[in-house]
Parts: structure tokens; C-alpha cells; sequence
């Protein structure tokens, strides 16, 4: 990029390239010249562990380099759109349609137009059909990658599940191609590989009916890549350190992927199933390692529930023990509120004082059972007690609204919690110093969740809600935020779409929708205008499912069944619980599908 | 003890605001297991403290920094510094007794060199004054000759050095005097520019102190 470009822009940091841990390679010596793609800024894009991950495992292997490009700010994509500097990658400045392969990683669906976005700033024709043999090939993977139907006429392959396991195989696949038509034919017969052009969906007097394959050896379903073990594979020593200020600027490692706290609302905690844990002596091994090359001043043990890993207290209290004296931070995401999370959490917070969060996602027992979200009331006054005795004044608390079955007492409960650790404060320390804040977001129902089949509830039922508890929660002590309805509902439609949304996505594009994550950008009405011109009825698609009709994205196999995510269907809405798997297995289907029986290293948990 | 450093900033870290900057040293600092000495509180901060920081966009070649290191290190390992980025040298090195007056202090006025199409600041060369406007915190307008702040100049063929007022009472950014000589905002755009030398009010480098 040009020296006058970044004279021009604010935070000209972020594309400049250069960090500790960046690599360049020559490009005369790669066979393989890959741009990994994040749709969206690059403080969001370098806080995620995949990046780092899948860019130190490429460009591990000599053959193939891996570079980096974000998505600009509206100043650059100005100058960009002026033609007066081009799209290019962070490394080594190639204009990014001159890279071969572009692989975007899907974190969450409202960074969609950012896709289309940077492609046509690219020069790059948005769907794969119109893009020529010697356009850069247009692969995705991720957790959207579980539907990929609203995308998949822009994509030419997905990755579906671990990326780690899939893209060495498929990089080396492309290097000894004869076309792209070929690499393709070859690419889908690798577990985890979605190649959209093999495959149509089908539709009967309007309605979608599942998918046909149109290129017979293609796979149908496609099964998720799965790596069996994250201890033997290949994890990174080294992360590209950051200069300027990213979202989380630290160290992090991943301690165990998967879960089994079995939540019925999250898509996380399905699709990464089984949890593959790291053992304490590589997560120790790790750590220490990252914060040596990198020089952090804070590292975090990242997973979907950090407290579950079997070793987390030897862990916290050996890495604590080695860091104590560098002025080092430590921070586990998700904590919970119970005996258990306090004392790992003394020994991860020191002396520092700032605010926790917490999660409790339903304000009454009963909608927490139906969610399945494994918090105690008790547990949540007697912790909140302990933290006010030591002196913690700022917590923070997230919820959910437009749970299935919620009735106003359930969104009364929000209130009435809030307002019993006001109380509880007061009554602990005597003073009135409480700061209390209250987030809610709306239940988005997610696919290859319990409540895939269930209807998002009306925007203006949640908005009565939000109503109520922004009057209820006035108080000093509190304070009250909540997302946006139409927001949340654009991503219900686009996280549960079939291809037909696909033009919807394009059309809004072109009308100008980008950065729809971003408050500032999000634009509801552009999007009402494209679901109008394609007859989109809004209202189907953030209704019910029938539990018999065919889903757009069951193209797709998690290994996790249907019939389990029916049972705690049924489950949820008899209020019944289902406790976390490790001490019984609830055959939701990952052993016998993929592990070969194995889950937690035990044979047959069934 | 305070290790006193002089340190380039050039290519494309000249794109690092000033707390990036701070970071990008703390962090290799850290890597080099130098035995930083923390402030007090809960989050505790290396007391690092810079003598001007340099705007961004600008290349430095007298950058000035007073770091605080535990007593007992071998300041000649700072010079020696793996893994700096690209962009970043510590040019020299010494240890100072004690700090009676701070870094930032000191400074009264720096040497710029200012390349590119000298044509464009042909103003420079006559008698003209060459107004700009500055606004206060209080959003008032003053208007501002900046021939007043402009100590000494240097012609070459494509560049131009400038030796300009920087310290605490009276200063002007260069972007400012290139506005000003120019008539255009984005000026600075089409030129590079080097701060050379950071001087106090006898004009010795911030160096001899
Ligand atoms: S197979 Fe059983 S133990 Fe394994 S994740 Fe599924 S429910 Fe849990």
C-alpha cells in the first residue's frame, strides 16, 4: 500500500503488515499462494485463535505461504473504490485477485457483505460461476460453515469442522491440479470438503425439500472434519503480535475444543462436539512459550467452558506460579458462578479489581432449565456474596430474551435478580456501591441446536420486554443494554437460510449493506428492500420448522444426530434437564459416528 | 536506574501512533527479559517516559526515550535487542544518575527534513508571511504566522531542512507548516518527512544530555 494511502486513513496500523511473528516468504519459492480473509476490521480479525492457527500451520510447510488481509475501513475501501490503491494482502502487498487461493473464515453471519465486499473490491466476480480458471479459487470454513447455503453460490468450496485436519491435504491437492473443475472433484471426497456446485437444492410448490447430488461421487450429507486429537497435532508456538490495539490483545491458547455442558441455545457447544482436551503440560508448554516470543502482558486459556478442562486448577496454579513475577495477567473467559469458578478466579485475578462477567442467560429457574444453562439460584447469591466480602464491586451479567416458553415472569426474574444482589450488597458490605450491568441479547435459533426447528420470537414481544426492564432497572447501581432486534433477526435469517437468500445477500450488498455487525453501519431498511424485490416472506423465515420437514442445512452432518436434538427438544419444553455428559453419556451420536466409540477417552460411553 | 536510549522509528512503523509505539518497546522489551521496573496500582504499567513523540506518518531518527530498569543490567544487551520489528533500532544507549529534569522538558526545537517536489514550497523562500490557523481547547480560531516558529532552513534540490519550535510554549507540527506554506490540508500527503535532531534551548542535542 502507498505511503500517501496511509497518510490518509485512521489507524494506518492496521494494514501495514510487519508484526513480530508475521511471515514473508518469496514468492518465487511458494507453490501454493494462499490470503487467509477476515470480513471484518483487523482488531476483530487478529483476537481470533483460528487465524494465528491455520497461518502458522501453512506457512509451516515450505511449499505453500500464507498471508494475511482484513477488511478496510469505508476511509480505505473510498480511496480503494477512487482506484487509487488496490485491495492487496498485509505481507507482502499482492493485489489480492493475484493470490490463488482466498479462504474467508466464517465467524459470524452478519460479516456476509463484507465477503461480497471485499471480493468486488477485488476485481473478483462474486459468484463462482462467473469467475474464470485463473481467478483465485474462493474457499470458507467456520462455524457458519455448518449452513452454508445462504453463501454457497459465492464460495466455490467450504470447509466444514476442524480446518487443521482439512487445508494441508487440500493445499497439496491443489498444488498437483490439472483445473479447477478437477481440484474440485477430487477436493470433495476429503471429510469436512462442501462443494456447493456438486449438489441442488430441490423444491416442491415453493417449499424446500432437501438436497440432490449432481455429481455422483460428492458426498451426501457432508461429514465434519474432525480432529481426533489436538495434542498431536500442530499448534503454535508463536502468534503474529499485534501493534496496534486489537479486541484481545494478549496471549491465547486453547485448552480443550468442544463442551459438554449440553446448552440447548448454543451452536458452539453442538457443532465442536466431543471435547478434545490438551493435556496441562502442553497447555503449560504453550503458554509460556507464546509469552516469551510475543512478549504479552496477558495470557488467557481459551475454550468454550475453560473450568471443565479436567487439569484447570493444576494449570491456573502452575501458570500462575510462573508468571506471578512478570507483571503477566491471566484470564479465563466463562466463568461461572459457583465455589468452584471463585477459587480458580483469586488465583487468575490477583490484585486486580476490574469488573467480572458472568452468564447466567435466563432470569428463573425454570427458564434456565429449559435452556439447559447448569446455574444454581443458590449458587449465584452465595458466589455473588464471597465476591462482595472480597471487596469485587462491578459485575456484569449477560441474559437472554425471547427464550422459548418465556413468559413475563421470566423477564420479571431479570428484574427481581438484579435487584436481590443490590440488596445483597448492601447487606454484605453495608455501603451502596454496587455497579450492576445488565445485558440482554435475543435467542437467535441457531441450525444444529435443540431449538433449530423453533421460531424466533417476535421483535415486538422482546422489545416490550427490553421495555420493561430498561424502566425496571433505572436504579444508579444498574445499568441496562441490549441489542438489536432487527439486527438479531437478520442474522436468524441468515444463519437458517437456504440458497435463495443468497440474492437476497447480493442485493443488499449492492444497495449498499456492509459491516452489519456494526451499530454505526447496520442499515435494516436496505435489507427489507432486498428481502422485497426476492419475495422473501420475512416472517416464515424466522418461524417454526415442523420437526419433519427437510432443513437447508442438514447437507451438512455434525455427527451430532437429529434424533438427539429432538429428545431435548421435547426435553426443553417439558422443563427437564439434562446434566453435563462427563458423568453420563446422553448419546447425542458423536462417539458412535465418529470417534470410533471414543468420547473423553472412554470406550463406549453409551 | 534509568537507561536513557536513542532509537530510530523509520519504513513502515513510521505508521505507529504513539501508543502503539510504547507498546511495540514494552513488548520488546519483555521478550528480551529485560528487568523492567512497573509502577504501583492494579494494573501496573513499565515507566517509560519519551522526550516528543513524533506524529504519525513521520520518520524519526531522534527518538529519545528514559526507561527504568532494575539496577545491575547490562545496558549494552538493549543495543543488541532480537525480534525488534522491522522499523525500530536503539541507536545508542547510557545510563543517567538521576532524571532532574525530565526528557520532554528539554526539548525547544527539532530539524526536519522534508522531501519531495520543492517546487510546491517556493512561498518559503520570500518574505511573505505564511498564516495557518490553529484551534484552541475552547474552539476558538487564532490565527498563526508560521514564519514565527521557523528557526532556520536548508535548500537542497528535493529536500529541505527545517529547524522549527517544539517545545512547550511555543510549537508548530510540520504538517501545520506545510499547510501553511501550501494553502492545502492534505499537503503533508505528498511529502516524507524525517525529524533529524531534537535540540534544547542552547541547541545542543537532547543527546548531550
Ligand atoms: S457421545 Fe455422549 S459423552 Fe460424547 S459428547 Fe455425546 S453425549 Fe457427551
Amino acid at each position: 500500500m502507498r505511503d500517501s494511502t496511509l497518510k490518509r486513513v485512521r489507524k494506518p496500523a492496521r494494514y501495514i503488515g510487519g508484526e513480530v511473528g508475521s511471515i514473508v516468504k518469496d514468492r518465487k519459492d511458494v507453490r501454493v499462494h494462499m490470503a487467509f480473509a477476515f470480513p471484518d476490521l483487523y482488531e476483530v480479525g487478529m483476537s481470533h485463535l483460528g487465524l494465528h492457527l491455520l497461518y502458522s500451520l501453512i506457512n509451516s510447510h515450505e511449499a505453500f505461504f500464507c498471508e494475511r488481509v482484513f477488511a478496510p475501513d469505508k476511509d480505505l475501501e473510498e480511496i480503494i473504490r477512487n482506484e487509487e490503491e488496490e485491495l492487496s494482502t498485509l505481507e507482502t502487498s499482492t493485489p489480492l485477485r493475484n493470490v490463488d487461493i482466498i479462504g474467508f473464515t466464517l465467524q459470524y453471519e452478519l460479516s456476509y457483505t463484507n465477503i461480497l465486499n471485499m471480493l468486488d473490491m477485488a476485481g473478483i466476480p462474486l459468484r463462482s460461476q462467473h469467475r474464470t480458471e485463473e481467478m483465485p479459487l474462493i474457499i470458507a470454513g467456520g462455524p457458519c460453515a455448518f449452513n452454508p447455503e445462504p453463501i454457497a453460490p459465492f464460495i466455490d468450496l467450504f470447509v466444514v469442522g476442524d480446518g487443521e485436519e482439512v487445508i494441508v491435504e487440500l493445499l497439496k491437492l491443489y498444488e498437483g491440479r490439472e483445473s479447477k473443475a478437477d481440484f474440485l472433484r477430487k477436493a470433495c471426497q476429503i471429510r469436512g470438503v462442501y462443494v456447493p456446485a456438486f449438489y441442488e437444492e430441490k423444491y416442491e410448490e415453493g417449499e424446500f425439500v432437501g438436497h440432490g447430488v449432481l455429481y455422483d461421487p460428492a458426498p451426501y450429507p457432508v461429514q465434519k472434519a474432525l480432529v481426533k486429537s489436538l495434542e498431536s497435532h500442530h499448534h503454535p508456538l508463536r502468534h503474529i503480535v499485534p501493534f496496534m490495539d486489537v479486541v484481545h490483545d494478549r496471549a491465547f491458547t486453547e485448552i480443550f475444543r468442544g463442551c459438554t455442558q449440553g446448552c440447548r441455545f448454543c451452536q458452539a457447544g453442538m457443532i465442536y462436539r466431543p471435547v478434545r482436551e490438551r493435556s496441562k503440560e502442553q497447555v503449560l508448554e504453550s503458554a509460556l512459550r507464546l509469552l516469551d516470543e510475543g512478549g504479552y502482558e496477558e495470557v488467557a486459556l481459551t475454550s468454550l467452558s475453560s473450568l471443565d478442562h479436567s487439569e484447570i486448577r493444576e494449570i491456573v496454579e502452575e501458570l500462575h506460579e510462573s508468571v506471578k513475577d512478570r507483571k503477566i495477567r491471566m484470564s479465563l473467559p466463562s466463568l461461572r458462578l459457583d465455589s468452584f469458578s471463585l477459587d480458580v478466579l483469586r488465583l487468575v485475578s490477583g490484585a486486580k479489581r476490574s469488573s467480572l462477567t458472568f452468564a447466567p442467560e435466563a432470569g428463573t429457574q425454570r427458564m434456565r432449565d429449559v435452556i439447559n444453562k447448569n446455574v444454581e439460584e443458590d449458587d449465584i447469591f452465595s458466589s455473588a456474596k464471597a465476591l462482595f466480602e472480597e471487596g469485587w464491586n462491578k459485575l456484569k451479567l449477560y441474559f437472554m430474551l425471547g427464550l422459548p416458553t418465556e413468559t413475563f415472569e421470566d423477564v420479571k426474574g431479570i428484574e427481581e435478580t438484579a435487584k436481590r444482589l443490590r440488596a445483597l450488597y448492601r447487606e454484605t458490605t453495608g455501603k451502596d456501591r454496587l455497579q450492576l450491568n445488565i445485558s440482554t441479547s435475543y435467542l437467535i435459533p441457531k441450525p444444529f441446536t435443540p431449538f433449530q426447528w423453533m421460531a424466533m420470537t417476535p421483535r415486538d414481544v422482546v422489545e416490550q420486554r427490553q421495555h420493561y426492564l430498561s424502566k425496571a432497572l433505572r436504579a444508579k447501581q444498574f445499568s441496562y443494554s441490549y441489542h438489536e432486534g432487527t439486527s438479531s433477526n437478520l442474522e436468524a435469517v441468515l444463519a437458517r437460510g437456504s440458497r435463495k437468500i443468497s440474492d437476497v445477500i447480493e442485493t443488499a450488498f449492492r444497495l449498499g449493506a456492509t459491516f452489519d455487525g456494526w451499530n454505526d453501519y447496520f442499515r435494516w431498511e436496505i435489507w427489507l428492500q432486498a428481502f422485497k424485490k426476492w419475495d422473501i416472506d420475512l416472517e416464515k423465515e424466522l418461524g417454526e420448522r415442523s420437526l419433519d420437514e427437510s432443513l437447508p442445512w442438514e447437507i451438512i452432518d455434525p455427527g451430532v444426530t437429529k434424533n438427539y436434538l429432538q429428545r431435548e427438544y421435547f426435553k426443553a419444553l417439558e422443563e427437564e434437564t439434562t446434566p453435563d455428559c462427563r458423568g453420563l453419556c446422553h448419546g447425542c451420536g458423536i462417539n458412535s459416528q465418529r470417534t470410533g466409540g471414543i468420547c473423553f477417552g472412554v470406550q463406549n460411553p453409551l | 536506574m534509568v537507561c536513557r536510549i536513542r532509537f530510530r522509528k523509520d519504513g513502515r512503523l513510521k505508521f505507529l501512533s504513539h501508543l502503539e509505539l510504547l507498546k511495540a518497546w514494552d513488548r520488546a522489551f519483555r521478550r528480551e527479559e529485560v528487568p523492567l521496573v512497573f509502577s504501583g496500582g492494579f494494573s501496573p504499567r513499565p515507566l517509560m517516559t519519551f522526550a516528543l513523540p513524533s506524529a504519525v506518518g513521520i520518520c524519526d531518527l531522534a527518538g529519545y526515550m528514559d526507561v527504568q530498569i532494575e539496577d545491575g543490567f547490562d545496558i549494552s544487551r538493549l543495543l543488541r535487542i532480537k525480534g525488534l520489528p522491522d522499523g525500530l533500532e536503539v541507536l545508542d544507549v547510557k545510563e543517567v544518575d538521576e532524571v532532574k529534569v525530565s526528557l520532554m522538558s528539554l526539548v525547544h526545537s527539532v530539524d526536519y527534513v522534508i522531501e519531495g517536489d520543492m517546487s510546491a514550497l517556493e512561498r518559503l523562500k520570500s518574505e511573505q508571511p505564511l498564516p495557518f490557523v490553529r484551534i484552541n481547547k475552547r474552539g476558538r480560531r487564532h490565527e498563526r504566522d508560521a514564519r514565527d516558529y521557523l528557526l532556520r532552513m536548508e535548500w537542497g534540490e528535493h529536500a529541505l531542512r527545517v529547524q522549527l519550535l517544539a517545545g512547550s510554549e511555543q510549537s508548530i507540527r510540520v504538517n501545520e507548516l506545510l499547510e501553511a506554506v501550501t494553502g492545502d490540508r492534505e499537503a503533508h500527503v505528498r511529502f516524507q518527512v524525517t525529524r533529524w535532531e531534537v535540540y534544547d534551548k542552547e541547541g545542543r542535542s537532547l543527546w548531550e544530555h
